[in-house]
Formats: structure tokens, C-alpha cells, sequence
């Protein structure tokens, strides 16, 4: 009696899983199979997932008609880019946090964490003020700039309490040595939070990468700078109408997969990141 | 003498270098986030079309606000949103990651694939459901059709309920992984042998589940389903792509309705915007603070069991 | 240590300095045509989402006409209006801007963005307009665009369709019962293949053309459901319209998935012989004929807008459209309105004489120009050209259009004439008129103490909507 129930209570789990897995992957095949589709046989619909002809003319015509190729470099700009500040800026912030303290420290603490309650959208045309004021408008570096601050406060929390748990006593020793405080930091703490830094670039990085109100807003002006996510949807406002619709499903592919093919290699520290940093935070 | 000065100096040289390392982020966040916040409660008060100079209204901004009939509609629609995800991620999530942590063959593939949606755009993710769930050429209506479950094409995005549910169907997709991964962690934390000895004192899964993982979950649960929440209250990419707040202004949310105001409006509306930001993060915080007062009492500190 | 943190601001600042440089790099582009000191450059900024626009086709035309003014043309899509609003707060404006997609254009030129005209107008061009040219966008007598582009509201259906119904292709319905009773039979014979109206719900400017459209010809409201014989909002005028579509949404006439879909999915399911009728602007004569594919292919035809039975019918709505300020910071009037005014004459014949199949009927507001251009045989033959009319008598604008002016507290009509057509059964449509027109009332009475508005304007003395 006993196996029957944990016979039918695993099939139960195993049902479960794979239809919840079946649902997480079905958009992305569906893209993916779609955007391989002729124009005229995505647009007719059916029911048929996988395509009767293969057709790459959509990629083609995204790349070199539709400005793909802009899009692409100006998403791995921004990402790239934006992943450097966040390690550079962010470990330095999170050691200060970590192994100091100041007076104001728990008030600037507290201040990071609630920043994560405002809605991206309250902020948006004020950031649209200053990066005029500063003439970033129209250049790319406004959203790199941005991108970078609004990931910073989470980040900067994850990259903290992880250095909070390596043990002082290797500080100390360092510091026996005659190890300055920035010393210590970069020959020492930074080596050891390898495995945190790991996880704040991908994260840095999929946010950057697949992030859309603030380069929506921020390029509305400079078509040139305008990343993926933000040229994919614009297609859709374009006058073209729906002949537009199996170029922004190549597009729409070509923006997911290279982070969907960098995710399945780096899963580990995406997994690991997350549960360490949260645990402990 | 000279030992104490050096050492001193060695103070200061460490506050300096402390101040140095902690600048760029106090600079950028003064930048974009604190300085754009009191610009925003100043513009406020101000009616501004965003360029001749802005103009002095005191507190008009508010009063119009609070008669705004479709503002209140797109707060109770972000509410109503928000509960509607927490009913269905927590115990989702909760529930995929008991069955992803217990012994079943494919963890890791399970894990991969639940948590693979996470990475992905939720603008573009909306695009393809967008695609999916058209009504006269969308795949899931073909599917329904050719397989005799429907005659006439359902209008999924037309209608304001069902448009309502495709959006809660995508902020699930994305956001489950996350969630999974999270509780994930939470529960591996939960030494072993309390569920070896509660097995063989003959407690049945449920049981376990029950009196174990779950208290002992604690701060995490909290913290998880105040994400959550906090997600609810942010949505925008999902509601932007898929009904941009339509049929009429039905399914706005706050940040929709905030946005819109901002750049698609006519005449002076940016100070009105203003004003609605202010009381969207007043909201936005309150829920917040409210949350963690009432569930602190619950769960108490990490220790508590 | 030190040397690290050198280091480190290093870098910074020679990113910083890369960022600079970059967006030096991009301004030489616009002056790479024509090196000659000695001419002019002009910078002109399109609405226009494709670069292959009559515009732009225009634009080159002129350049290569005469050497001393060269002007570059920029399109900016959708986001035309913002980008324009960016470039107004930092007084980067181009010389010439189009005026168009821009909710409020008077607003732009009261913030003393543009320049007046009335210098550059003289009486031999002044001869040559049509008067409705210069009062749209005229402040206190000073001209500040000239409207280039006139469009007004047709019918449009598929003759295949009506055969497929039983019903004459060459006789399209007068009446609006009528083309109900013809939408009925159409979507009876389609089956869920087709479908007898087209209604694009979810675009914005779907109630100008269907319902305000009905309403002007009517002899109700004008546009906006403006009333001009009060001086004051009344939508409830427009109330036995609304109903009308709603009763054709309800009875399932309408092609489903309208609500979130707009007026580009509409005209590509017309053309694939899936909708029999619907309603949209004159100028896609030539969009069909010319720019999408297939409209070569369907048999489609173009006839005048029904009114209900027993309506008396007014003339057909005049929209003017677009046109071009000249920048008051522009350092070149004269020479920006040399080119404005070559682009007023040539714009419609312009593609025609670039690539000889693209030929369009022509409604400017130079009589000349549409005389010269709708005579020709290749004009005439063209699809559809047939329901069009071939001169400005037959259609009358509006001098002001007041909801241009206002800034609504509260839901616009674009937000609940969806909603009152969708919802028919659970929204009460009366109230919902009512709230709306005090929405735009209260609007109007505040532009009035702003002095955006003159009283005069808006209840013209003896104004009728059959003699205007």
C-alpha cells in the first residue's frame, strides 16, 4: 500500500514538472520555429508550430533592412559596458558597506533598500532632465550610465553580504602586513568574492540586456542608440503594419537567444549567485 | 611620537580611501535616483508641458488627482493584478521547488528549464505572446479551433478580463523560475534529519511539508513574497506590449497610466504626472511597509521555529 | 595604492572623453552633400517612417534644382512628437519642421518655436491657395504653416464581396441601414471567412473618420463632437452613430480582434479579401494602388460616406493636415520657406516623377496643382480614383478645431468611445457622453481664459453646417 502512494505521489510530482516545464519552454520554441516561417504562412496562423517551408529570409531582412545589426552592437555595448561600472563601482561600494562602519551607514543602508520600492517609470523624466543637463542626451552612455544606477542598490546588497561572511581574520592578517584598506580589498576580498562577481556580471548583464523602459525613454530621439528590446517593439508602432510582424519575431529571437545559449552554459553561477546572496541577505 | 603620527596617518589615508571607494556609487545614486526623486515631488506642484518654464499650481495636481476616476481604476487594476500573481507564484513556486529539491531523476533539468524564462526580455516575451494569443491568427486560436474546442475565434486581448489573465500568464512565466530558485534555497538550508526522523516517525508528505519546511522557511518566505509583490506593483513592459492599458484605458496600471501621462499626452501634463508618481510611490511604499509589519509578527526573527 | 585609484580615474575620464568624441563624430554626416561653402544647409524634420517619403523625394528634387539652398531631410516615425519636444526644451530645433502627429501644434507656435510666414507670402501666392491654406495655423494674423496635405473620408469595399452577398458592386449603399443590411449579408455569406465592416477600435483616429466623419455630414457636430452653433462640446449629439456601431459590434458584423489591433491590420485584411467595408482616408487610393501589397490585385472600389435615411448631407469634411513651420531659430527663413514652398507645389507629383508608376490623384490646396494632376489618364484610371472628388468645392474644413487647444482632466474620447462601443450593454452611454463633454468643456472654458481660444471662433456668426 505504502509503494502505491509513493509510486502515484512521484508520478504526480513528474506530471507536474514536465507540464510546467512543457509551459516555460513552449513561447521560445514557438519563436524560435516561427521566426523561420515565410511571412505569408506566420501571418495565416494555423496551427502548425513548426514551419511547412524554412525561410531565414526574415532574419535577412531584419539584419540589413530593419537596422538589426545597429541593434545588436548597441545591446552588447550597453551590457558589456554597463557589467564593467556595476563590478568596478559596485565591489568597491559593497567592501566599504561591508567592512566599515560610519554613522550614517545604517541610514544609507536602509535608504538602498527602500530606493528598490520606487516604480522605474516615477523616475523616468526626471532622468531625462539630468542627463540633458549633464548632455548625455541622445548618447549611448545615458543609458549605460542609468542602466548602471538603477541596478546598483540590489547588487551592491547581493555583493555585501557576501563579503560580509569571508572571515575578518584574513583582514586582519593582511593588515599586519601593512595592507591599506584598498589593498586589502583588491588582493584579497576581490579574488575570494570571485563566485559573487561571477553572478553580479550575468545578472548585471541580463538586466542591461533585456531591460526596456529606461532605453525606451532615453532613445527616443537617436534611433542609432536604441537597443534590441527597444527596436523589436518599435517595429510594431511602425507604420509597416503587420508586414512588419515575421521580421520583429526574427528580431525577438535574436534578442532572446544569446542570453537563453549564455544562460544554459553559465547556469550554475546564475543558481548558485541568487541562493547565496539571498540566504545570507 | 612618530609611530603615533604614522598611524594617523594611516587613519586618514584609510577614511580617505573608504570615501574614495564609496563616491561613485553615492554619485550616481544622488544623480539618478535621489536628485530625480525631489525633482519629481517639485514638478509636482508645478504645470509644465514640458517646455516653456513650468508654473506654480500648489496643490491643484492633487485635488485633480483625487477626482482622477481612471487613475484609481488603474490603482485597483495593479492591485487587483498583484493579488492575482501572489494567489498563483507563492504556491507555484513553492510547491515546484519541494518537488525539484525531493529525489526525482532530472533535477537539474527541471531547475534549468523553469528558471530559463527569467533570462529572457519580458517586453519581447510579451511580443511573442502578443503573436500567440492574436485572434485571428494567433497559434494558441488555432490550436483551440483545429482541435474543435472553440468555434469562433476568442479574442483574448480584446476583452478586459481575459486580457487581464494574459498578462498574469505572462509575469508568471517569467517570474516562477525566479521564485522556484529562491525557495530553493530557503528549504536546502533545512538540515536533513528533521525530515529523516519525521519519516520514520510515520508523518506523511503533507505533514512534513506542513510542520517543517514550512515554518522553517521564516524570513525567507517573507522576503520572497514581498518580490513578489513588489514585481506586481512594477509592472509595465508586460501591460505596455500586450494591451497598452486597452480596450479604452481598462487594464492600465499605475506605471502605464504614469508613463502615458508622461510622454503620450497633450498639453501640460508633466506636473500632473509628477503628482501621480509621488502618490504611486507613496502606494508603492505603504504596501511595503505594511506587509513587513504585519507578517514580522508572524515569522519573527531568522531563529524562530 | 595611490597609483590604483590614478588608475581608476583614468579610465573613467578617458571614457568619459570617448563619450564626447562620439557624438562629434555624427553631426559632419549632414554636411557631407554639398561642400561648397557658399551654399546654404537646411535641416528639415519629417514625421515620416520610411526614408522613401514624398517629402524626402521632394526635398532631393529641390536640391538638385537650383544650387544655392541644400536641405537633409529626417525622418523620426511615431516618436516624431517627443523628438520634437526634446529638441524644443534644448533648443536644438532643425530650420524647418513638419507639423504633424503633433497633439497640440498651436501650442509650439504660441511658445514662439516657429516663425511667422507673412513676410515670404506675397500677394501672387496668396492668390494661387485656397483660403483655408492660411487661417489653420494662424495666430493674430501671423501665418505660421501652410497646410500641405487635405484628406477627407471615403468608403471603401471589396466589389468581390458584395457579388459573394448578392449585392451590386456598383451601387454601394446611401444609406447608413442600408449598408448595415449590406454588412449583414456579407458577414451571413462569409461564414467566419470574412467579415461585413472593418472597425479599427483600438486606433485613436478611428472616431474622426467613422463617427465624427457621419457626424459632419449630418449636419450634428463638427469634429470632436465640437458644436458649433453652441460654441460648446456635445457629444450626446453623436450618441445614434455610436450606437450604430455598437449594434454592429454586437451582432458580430465586425471583423473580430479589432479591439486590439489597429487600422494597419484593417487595411491588410481588406486587401486579403477578408473585410467588405470599411472606412478610412482619401490618400489611401494611393496607398493601395501604390504602396501595399496586393492592392493592385483585390477588386476594391471607393464610394462616399452613407448618412442615415432621411439626413439632409452636408459636404465632406476638409482635414487639413501637416505642413511646415520655419524654426525661429533657424538662421535662414527666407530660404527655409523657398524650400517650404516648393515642397506646397510639387510634394503629390513629385514621386510620380521619380518612378512613373506611382502615380496619385492629387488634393492639395493649390487649385492648379490638382487641376493639372487629376486630368491626367494615368490619375483616372486608377482604382478608386473614381469615388474621389477632383476639386476643393465640393469638401469644406473648419477654421478652428478646438480640441487641438485643450488639456483634459479626465479620460479623452479615445479612451471611452471603445469602451461604449464594446461594452454597449454594461456602460451607460448617456452618462458616459455627459462626462465627456464636461471633460472638454471644462477644458475649453479654461484655454478661453488662457486666451487660447477666441469666442468669436467658436460660435461664428450664422454658422450653418450645410452652407459653411
Amino acid at each position: 500500500m505504502r509503494k502505491n502512494k509513493v509510486t502515484a505521489g512521484r508520478l504526480g510530482s513528474y506530471v507536474v514538472l514536465i507540464l510546467v516545464a512543457v509551459f516555460c519552454a513552449f513561447p521560445l520554441i514557438y519563436a524560435f520555429f516561427g521566426s523561420f516561417k515565410s511571412s505569408v504562412e506566420f501571418l495565416n496562423g494555423g496551427s502548425n508550430i513548426l514551419p511547412e517551408v524554412w525561410d531565414f529570409s526574415s532574419y535577412t531582412k531584419a539584419w540589413e533592412e530593419a537596422n538589426f545589426a545597429q541593434y545588436t552592437i548597441n545591446s552588447l555595448v550597453i551590457s558589456g559596458v554597463t557589467v564593467v561600472l556595476t563590478l568596478v563601482v559596485g565591489s568597491m561600494a559593497a567592501y566599504v558597506l561591508a567592512r566599515t562602519t560610519f554613522r550614517a551607514k545604517p541610514a544609507l543602508v536602509a535608504v538602498l533598500g527602500l530606493v528598490m520600492f520606487i516604480p522605474n517609470v516615477v523616475l523616468i523624466f526626471p532622468i531625462f532632465n539630468m542627463c540633458q543637463r549633464l548632455h548625455l542626451m541622445g548618447n549611448i552612455w545615458s543609458i549605460i550610465i542609468t542602466q548602471t544606477a538603477s541596478g546598483l542598490p540590489f547588487l551592491v546588497m547581493l555583493m555585501q553580504s557576501y563579503m560580509v561572511s569571508i572571515s575578518k581574520e584574513i583582514d586582519e592578517a593582511a593588515e599586519m602586513d601593512g595592507c591599506s584598506f584598498f589593498r586589502k580589498f583588491y588582493l584579497i576580498i576581490l579574488p575570494l568574492s570571485k563566485p559573487i562577481l561571477a553572478t553580479v556580471a550575468l545578472f548585471a548583464f541580463k538586466n542591461a540586456w533585456n531591460s526596456y523602459l529606461l532605453p525606451l525613454a532615453l532613445s527616443l530621439s537617436k534611433p542609432e542608440i536604441q537597443p534590441l528590446t527597444v527596436g523589436v517593439i518599435a517595429l510594431k508602432d511602425m507604420g509597416e503594419g503587420i508586414s512588419a510582424w515575421n521580421i520583429m519575431i526574427a528580431g525577438s529571437v535574436l534578442s532572446i537567444f544569446p542570453m537563453v545559449i549564455v544562460y544554459l552554459f553559465m547556469n550554475r553561477y546564475f543558481v548558485e549567485g541568487l541562493t547565496a546572496g539571498s540566504v545570507k541577505g | 611620537m612618530n609611530k603615533a603620527v604614522t598611524s594617523r596617518n594611516r587613519k586618514r589615508a584609510q577614511h580617505i580611501q573608504m570615501f574614495l571607494m564609496l563616491l561613485p556609487m553615492l554619485v550616481l545614486f544622488f544623480l539618478f535616483c535621489a536628485y530625480p526623486l525631489i525633482e519629481s515631488v517639485y514638478l509636482s506642484f508645478m504645470k509644465y508641458n514640458g517646455f516653456t518654464d513650468p508654473v506654480y499650481i500648489g496643490l491643484d495636481n492633487y485635488f485633480r488627482m483625487f477626482r482622477d476616476g481612471s487613475w484609481w481604476n488603474a490603482v485597483l487594476n495593479t492591485f487587483q493584478l498583484t493579488v492575482m500573481a501572489y494567489v498563483i507564484q507563492i504556491p507555484l513556486s513553492l510547491l515546484l521547488a519541494v518537488l525539484v529539491n525531493s529525489k526525482i531523476k532530472g533535477q537539474n533539468f527541471f531547475r534549468t528549464i523553469i528558471f530559463l524564462p527569467n533570462v529572457t526580455s519580458t517586453a519581447i516575451i510579451g511580443i511573442i505572446f502578443f503573436f500567440m494569443f492574436s485572434s485571428y491568427n494567433g497559434i494558441v486560436n488555432g490550436i483551440l479551433i483545429n482541435t474543435g474546442l472553440i468555434n469562433r475565434p476568442v479574442e483574448w486581448l480584446g476583452n478586459v478580463f481575459s486580457a487581464k489573465v494574459i498578462i498574469i500568464l505572462l509575469n508568471t512565466w517569467s517570474q516562477v523560475g525566479y521564485l522556484m530558485i529562491l525557495f530553493l534555497a530557503a528549504i536546502q538550508k533545512i538540515p536533513a534529519e528533521l525530515y529523516e526522523s519525521a519519516t520514520l516517525d510515520g508523518a506523511s508528505k503533507w505533514q512534513q511539508f506542513k510542520n517543517i519546511t514550512f515554518p522553517m522557511l521564516g524570513q525567507m518566505f517573507q522576503v520572497i513574497s514581498m518580490m513578489c509583490i513588489l514585481n506586481g506593483f512594477q509592472l509595465f513592459d508586460s501591460v505596455k506590449v500586450l494591451t497598452g492599458g486597452g480596450p479604452g484605458n481598462r487594464t492600465s496600471v499605475m506605471a502605464l497610466y504614469i508613463y502615458d501621462y508622461f510622454f503620450n499626452s497633450t498639453g501640460a501634463q508633466q506636473g500632473y504626472a509628477s503628482a501621480v508618481s509621488v502618490c504611486a510611490t507613496f502606494i508603492t511604499a505603504a504596501v511595503g511597509a505594511i506587509y513587513f509589519l504585519l507578517t514580522s509578527k508572524k515569522f519573527g526573527s531568522d531563529e524562530g521555529r | 595604492m595611490k597609483k590604483r585609484i590614478a588608475l581608476l580615474l583614468a579610465l573613467s575620464m578617458s571614457l568619459g572623453l570617448t563619450a564626447c568624441g562620439g557624438e562629434e563624430k555624427s553631426e559632419p554626416e549632414s554636411k557631407k552633400n554639398g561642400e561648397s561653402a557658399d551654399k546654404i544647409e537646411l535641416t528639415m524634420w519629417a514625421r515620416a517612417s520610411s526614408a522613401e517619403n514624398n517629402q524626402t523625394i521632394t526635398m532631393d528634387e529641390f536640391n538638385e534644382s537650383q544650387d544655392k539652398i541644400h536641405v537633409t531631410v529626417e525622418c523620426y516615425g511615431d516618436n516624431y512628437e517627443e523628438v520634437l519636444k526634446l529638441a524644443s526644451q534644448s533648443k536644438e530645433l532643425p530650420d524647418i519642421f513638419e507639423i504633424s502627429g503633433l497633439g497640440n501644434p498651436l501650442s509650439y507656435m504660441e511658445a514662439g518655436l516657429a516663425a511667422p510666414m507673412n513676410d515670404y507670402i506675397t500677394e501672387d501666392l496668396e492668390a494661387e491657395f485656397n483660403p483655408s491654406a492660411f487661417t489653420k495655423y494662424n495666430i493674430d494674423g501671423q501665418v505660421y504653416a501652410i497646410p500641405h496635405m487635405t484628406r477627407y473620408i471615403r468608403a471603401y469595399y471589396n466589389r468581390d464581396l458584395f457579388e459573394k452577398a448578392g449585392l451590386n458592386p456598383d451601387e454601394f449603399p446611401a444609406t447608413l441601414e442600408e449598408m448595415y443590411d449590406a454588412a449583414k449579408a456579407i458577414t451571413e455569406a462569409g461564414d467566419g471567412e470574412f467579415y461585413g465592416f472593418g472597425l479599427p477600435i483600438k486606433t485613436g483616429s478611428t472616431w474622426e473618420r467613422n463617427v465624427d466623419d457621419i457626424a459632419i455630414l449630418s449636419g450634428l457636430t463638427g469634429p470632436y463632437g465640437f458644436d458649433f452653433t453652441t460654441g460648446q462640446f456635445d457629444f450626446a449629439k453623436q450618441k445614434p452613430i455610436i450606437e450604430y456601431f455598437a449594434k454592429m459590434y454586437k451582432e458580430g458584423l465586425v471583423m473580430p480582434g479589432a479591439e486590439s489591433l489597429d487600422i494597419e491590420v484593417i487595411r491588410a485584411n481588406f486587401i486579403a479579401n477578408k473585410i467588405g467595408i470599411y472606412f478610412d482616408g482619401s490618400w489611401m487610393v494611393n496607398g493601395y494602388n501604390n504602396e501595399i501589397e496586393g492592392g493592385d490585385v483585390t477588386n476594391w472600389d471607393v464610394a462616399a460616406v452613407p448618412v442615415f435615411e432621411g439626413t439632409e448631407r452636408a459636404k465632406d469634411y476638409l482635414m487639413l493636415e501637416s505642413g511646415h513651420c520655419i524654426a525661429s531659430t533657424s538662421e535662414h527663413p527666407a530660404e527655409a520657406f523657398e524650400a517650404i514652398n516648393y515642397l506646397l507645389h510639387n510634394v503629390y507629383s513629385a514621386p510620380a516623377r521619380k518612378d512613373a508608376s506611382m502615380v496619385a490623384p492629387s488634393l492639395s490646396l493649390l487649385d492648379s496643382v490638382n487641376e493639372e494632376i487629376n486630368a491626367k489618364e494615368e490619375v483616372k484610371a486608377l482604382k478608386g480614383s473614381v469615388g474621389l472628388t477632383t476639386g476643393t468645392e465640393e469638401l469644406s474644413s473648419f477654421v478652428v478645431t478646438p480640441h487641438t487647444m485643450l488639456t483634459l482632466e479626465g479620460d479623452d474620447r479615445d479612451t471611452v468611445y471603445p469602451l461604449l462601443i464594446i461594452n454597449s450593454e454594461e456602460v451607460d452611454i448617456d452618462a458616459e457622453l455627459s462626462k465627456l463633454s464636461e471633460t472638454y468643456n471644462s477644458a475649453l472654458s479654461n484655454a478661453l481664459d488662457e486666451g487660447l481660444l477666441e469666442e468669436a471662433d467658436l460660435k461664428p456668426e450664422g454658422f450653418d453646417y450645410y452652407t459653411r
